[in-house]
């Protein structure tokens, strides 16, 4: 290969959540077994995902529990546990960054990592092999990885061939092996999406090329066209970015105090200190936070901490510093303080927040009502995000 | 503490009080301003009796609502003290549940908050509002020792009203009517200028001791007739493996040197009243430099023992050095 | 005060009244039960001073001698004490007396225990007032009611009048009405009878413990109002609660009457689709789901930052109005949607940033929700 040809991994964890439920208790190994919503136990509603000896009955995910039943009589089916779920996608993250910092998390269950540094010394599918094991022996969670040469063929390859394949996609395979398929299979094509082209005649990914389908496919996809094109095409984005995963991390600060802090109102003004500059930070990132945290730690060492869950997201720094002295005054014992740290996470990206409306004063917001509407209406016929508010982005 | 002790003891206060329960003008809020032992929480206390008394001369202290005051009983009369030297959030919870609640019997809210200088500032301020706009027929009294950390937002809601410090002789009356002996009295009158803290000391087992040890020490001290370290192994008082005692016994022995001060200087006021012929009879043994230091020496004893600083070698030191 | 009580009776009063027995409270005198003994029986009173449960048991019990009484009087009792003592009871009666106005001793069988007691005339003097128009009220409905409206109060102390129910009554109807500010409940009853007007706020907790006590019972509930306490009597049962001072918002001219989009669903297959897109979304979290109404169906959905995006659809059973997409918090939906009793449930909005509300053919509840901005 050359060097300036990357060698992307997806990895996806198969039916990652029943997997998880029966590593976690063994009694529930080699059953058939389904995770329902809160109703599943009284025989309503519909699953959410089958375990693989339920799938061999043809139990399939969002199918009504009765006619689980009816398939699979004796299928144990539980509710969901996403602290749990979330416990083992940790884990499995952990294994992966034993290879490469450059990883990005793209859900609870799959993510890319990018190896060709990791390839100079061994072949791409040893290395494959090899992580697949470990996450298998190690964890207990069987897995699919696809390779190639960006994010978008390989998680198409990681598809292939479940649970525990590893598949190789070329660019220069993608006419024998991924124009076949069906438009619906192709990542990124919705539910709301795919009816629509099969309805203009575009049953395949193949078809997605072809010329004579441009104009329907524009019409459809709108200002996406070039992307999918490309994508069906075999480029795509091959830069995993591991700063992705910060969403879903937290943005604080702490420091230590070689003289220990021992007033409410010296702790106080390094509140305000700390808060100023998570605030800038968060400004800085363009995203808005929801839980806030504090932490305390005594000349002992004995570190506490105490967060909080707000209402709104915000980057507001009367809102946060008022919040964060609350969590200060319930967690303080009035010890000297040798450090004090301020956090936030439940972090998005300030356009994706949302702010809840209050009775008694949603009516002074409302200006901006038919902005709303039209921005809504802009986005369902061009698809997402086609339309947003500006935002002043700081650099 | 009776009404009639209290108006003794701090008369401005009640005067003020009593004026305006009488001319129906009493204020929403109160903060009661003073040192420690200044019966602050007391007068609290007797002002909810007045308000709720069934007896004819207020408070009676015998009906059934100045005994429910009294035990704490009482569901109209809220009264929060700090908890391991702070207010709890808790507490600022429970008061804030109770002030936006209606009475369980009919009758004035009252709410009395000690040492409310031991609130977080935030706590402070969410009961600010319940005294800013206050509830008809609702009354805060709020106490502290530290005005000066008071947010000044509470205090200009407040009627501020400043609690004197007692006189030494108020304490020693105030002993003496409970029949502790003058002696004792006087002694104990130096140590704390709290009127319950002072009966409990006097009323102890340990200052009697204490107080004879102290005299025999500071006696061959002074006659340079006796071994200190000697008389101490032989006491009955452990003031070696007892901190507490030992912290007497250091405060007791200061008020002995300052006597001994005052007689070289000729001064008439001493606190050891019986002591005085003795030390007068072997005050020429003694310089006034030596006097400073030994009272110097008793003082760093005092901040090494805060310290935690061993006892025995402390009080191998102290006694080198005043010998 | 000496009396002899079949000791089941007395521990079901017993355990019936030490709910509201508080453990902690700053008044000694309410760790006791307060026992009250008249020639018609006993009275068994204990209370937190914000709830109040009082029970009364009588001498006969279908014609059956269940107390046998030697001297009245009253006594405040330490209630944990008591109910464990009587739990050690192996004997159909127990005797109870006091002595010295100290103590209590309880015998059974070759049993004596001795427990001190507290002034019993330092116990609150709580007032059940029994007022001549009182509210009358069928078990089920109150609890309907109190389920109705109790999942709208606030949990925030910040604004403590909106941790309650404000209760009504305006020549003849009865409002209940409850908002954390983000959504309302509101129930309305139209009462036959002459009620004088009426406007206080209930502690939303008292109610919620209230409706444990009843639910499994019937009959009719008494309810007895003042500007200081409301109190709800059932059989021999009183239960008391202190009330919320101060005004309550006016909230009529905020529910809106003209719609521009009525959809009607099947309610479980509704709180069904919710359930399923809300399960992968963070504990803890609220949980904003997008509806997005189309003509023929409705596209719910929930993206999350950490996990991704979960859609569903569901087609209303029918639908009138312009199409719209509003966001909002599924846990609030789910609230209302659970408490309702009928099949069919009625959303009707107003807007994409204006409240929207659920009704069904039960006319008498009203539940409101506020949508949240998408940016």
């Amino acid at each position: 290969m050359k060097n300036n040809v990357k060698i992307i991994f997806h990895i996806d964890m198969n039916a990652f959540y029943t997997s998880v439920e029966q590593i976690n208790n063994p009694l529930l190994r080699n059953k058939p077994i389904a995770i329902g919503g809160k109703n599943a136990i009284f025989n309503k509603g519909v699953i959410v995902t089958a375990s693989y000896e339920a799938r061999k009955f043809g139990v399939k995910a969002a199918m009504p529990v009765f006619e689980v039943r009816e398939l699979c009589p004796h299928i144990i089916i539980l509710t969901g546990n996403m602290a749990l779920y979330r416990e083992y996608s940790h884990r499995f993250i952990n294994l992966l960054k034993e290879y490469t910092s450059l990883i990005e998390i793209a859900s609870i269950d799959e993510a890319y990592l990018d190896v060709t540094d990791v390839c100079i010394t061994k072949h791409p599918l040893e290395l494959a092999k090899e992580i697949q094991d470990r996450l298998y022996l190690e964890i207990g969670l069987s897995n699919s990885i696809g390779i190639a040469s960006n994010k978008f063929l390989a998680k198409m390859a990681s598809d292939f061939k479940k649970p525990m394949g590893i598949t190789v996609l070329r660019r220069r395979e993608v006419s024998n092996l991924l124009w076949p398929l069906k438009i619906s299979d192709m990542f990124g094509i919705g539910k709301k999406t795919a009816p629509k082209l099969i309805e203009g005649g575009i049953k395949t990914i193949g078809d997605l090329v072809k010329e004579e389908n441009k104009v329907i496919a524009t019409k459809v996809l709108g200002n996406q066209f070039e992307h999918f094109y490309l994508n069906a095409l075999g480029y795509g984005n091959n830069i995993v970015d591991p700063s992705q995963n910060e969403s879903y991390k937290s943005i604080g600060n702490s420091l230590t105090y070689n003289d220990p802090v021992r007033t409410e109102e010296a702790a106080y003004l390094k509140l305000k200190e700390l808060t100023s500059l998570v605030c800038t930070r968060l400004i800085n990132h363009n995203y808005v936070a929801k839980t806030l945290s504090i932490q305390i730690k005594y000349p002992d060492f004995k570190s506490y901490s105490k967060s909080k869950t707000i209402e709104n997201h915000t980057d507001q720094y009367d809102i946060i510093y008022n919040k964060v002295t609350l969590l200060f005054d319930e967690l303080w014992n009035r010890q000297p303080i040798r450090l004090l740290g301020v956090s936030t996470s439940n972090i998005i990206e300030k356009q994706a927040a949302f702010e809840q409306l209050d009775l008694f004063s949603y009516e002074n917001k409302i200006e901006d009502e038919k902005i709303v509407k039209l921005m809504n209406n802009i986005n369902r016929k061009y698809g997402d995000n086609s339309i947003k508010k500006a935002i002043n982005k700081k650099k | 503490m009776s009404l009639d002790n209290l108006v003794k003891l701090q008369p401005k206060v009640l005067k003020i009080l009593i004026n305006s329960y009488k001319k129906d003008r009493l204020a929403h809020a109160y903060l009661f301003e003073g040192e420690k032992g200044t019966n602050k929480k007391e007068v609290a206390i007797e002002f909810a009796k007045v308000l709720y008394c069934e007896g004819t001369d207020k408070p009676c202290d015998n009906c059934i609502n100045c005994l429910r005051i009294e035990h704490n009983n009482h569901p109209n009369v809220l009264i929060i003290e700090p908890e391991n030297n702070s207010i709890k959030k808790e507490q600022v919870i429970y008061l804030q549940k109770e002030y936006s609640k209606t009475t369980l019997e009919p009758g004035p809210k009252i709410y009395i908050i000690e040492e409310i200088d031991k609130m977080s500032n935030n706590a402070s301020n969410s009961i600010l509002k319940f005294i800013e706009e206050p509830q008809p027929n609702t009354y805060t009294i709020l106490t502290t020792d530290n005005l000066h950390q008071i947010l000044p937002t509470i205090i200009s809601r407040c009627q501020v009203l400043n609690f004197q410090p007692l006189l030494k002789s108020q304490i020693v009356d105030f002993l003496l009517e409970n029949n502790i002996e003058l002696d004792i009295a006087k002694i104990v009158s130096q140590l704390t200028n709290d009127l319950s803290r002072a009966l409990e000391i006097a009323n102890g087992e340990e200052i009697v001791n204490v107080v004879k040890l102290v005299i025999d020490i500071m006696r061959a001290i002074l006659s340079k007739n006796e071994n200190p370290l000697i008389i101490i192994e032989d006491s009955q008082v452990d003031i070696v493996n007892n901190k507490k005692l030992l912290e007497l016994f250091l405060d007791v022995s200061l008020i002995y040197q300052r006597d001994v001060e005052h007689v070289k200087n000729k001064i008439e006021e001493i606190v050891f009243i019986n002591e005085s012929s003795f030390i007068k009879k072997y005050i020429d043994n003694i310089d006034m430099d030596k006097i400073i230091s030994n009272i110097d020496h008793i003082i760093k004893a005092k901040i090494n023992l805060d310290y935690n600083a061993y006892s025995i070698s402390l009080i191998d030191t102290l006694f080198i050095n005043l010998i | 005060m000496k009396f002899k009580i079949q000791n089941m009776i007395f521990s079901d009063a017993i355990n019936n009244v030490i709910r509201a027995l508080s453990t902690k409270t700053p008044m000694p005198i309410l760790k006791s039960i307060k026992l009250d003994l008249v020639n018609e029986g006993i009275y068994l009173t204990a209370s937190d001073s914000n709830i109040t449960i009082k029970q009364f048991v009588p001498t006969f019990i279908n014609d059956k001698q269940i107390l046998y009484i030697e001297e009245i009087g009253n006594a405040a009792i330490p209630g944990r004490l008591l109910q464990d003592v009587l739990r050690k009871v192996n004997e159909e009666f127990v005797e109870i007396a006091l002595y010295e106005d100290k103590f209590i001793k309880i015998n059974f069988k070759n049993s004596d225990y001795t427990l001190n007691c507290l002034d019993v005339r330092e116990y609150p003097n709580i007032n059940l007032i029994s007022s001549n128009s009182p509210i009358k009220i069928e078990v089920n409905k109150l609890v309907e009611l109190i389920r109705q409206t109790v999942i709208s109060i606030s949990t925030n102390e910040s604004r403590p009048i909106l941790t309650g129910v404000n209760l009504k009554i305006v020549n003849n109807t009865m409002y209940c009405i409850s908002t954390d500010s983000y959504r309302l409940s509101q129930k309305v009853l139209n009462l036959d009878y002459e009620l004088p007007n009426i406007n206080i706020v209930i502690p939303g907790k008292s109610l919620i413990e209230f409706e444990k006590i009843i639910t499994n019972s019937n009959g009719l509930v008494d309810i007895h109002l003042t500007n200081n306490i409301i109190s709800f009597k059932l059989d021999n049962i009183i239960f008391q609660s202190r009330l919320l001072d101060g005004t309550y918002p006016e909230t009529s001219r905020l529910i809106p009457k003209d719609f521009g989009l009525i959809q009607e669903f099947n309610r479980l297959e509704l709180i069904e689709v919710i359930d399923r897109v809300s399960l992968l979304s963070k504990e803890g979290a609220s949980n904003i789901i997008k509806f997005d109404i189309y003509e023929d169906k409705t596209i719910i959905s929930l993206d999350s930052p950490e996990i991704g995006k979960v859609v569903e659809e569901i087609v209303p059973k029918k639908q009138e109005g312009s199409l719209i997409r509003i966001g909002f918090n599924s846990k609030f939906l789910l609230d209302a949607l659970r408490v309702l009793n009928q099949e069919n449930i009625l959303v009707k909005f107003t807007g994409e940033v204006r409240p929207f509300i659920i009704k069904t053919d039960d006319d008498s509840v009203t539940q409101l929700i506020l949508p949240v901005r998408i940016e």
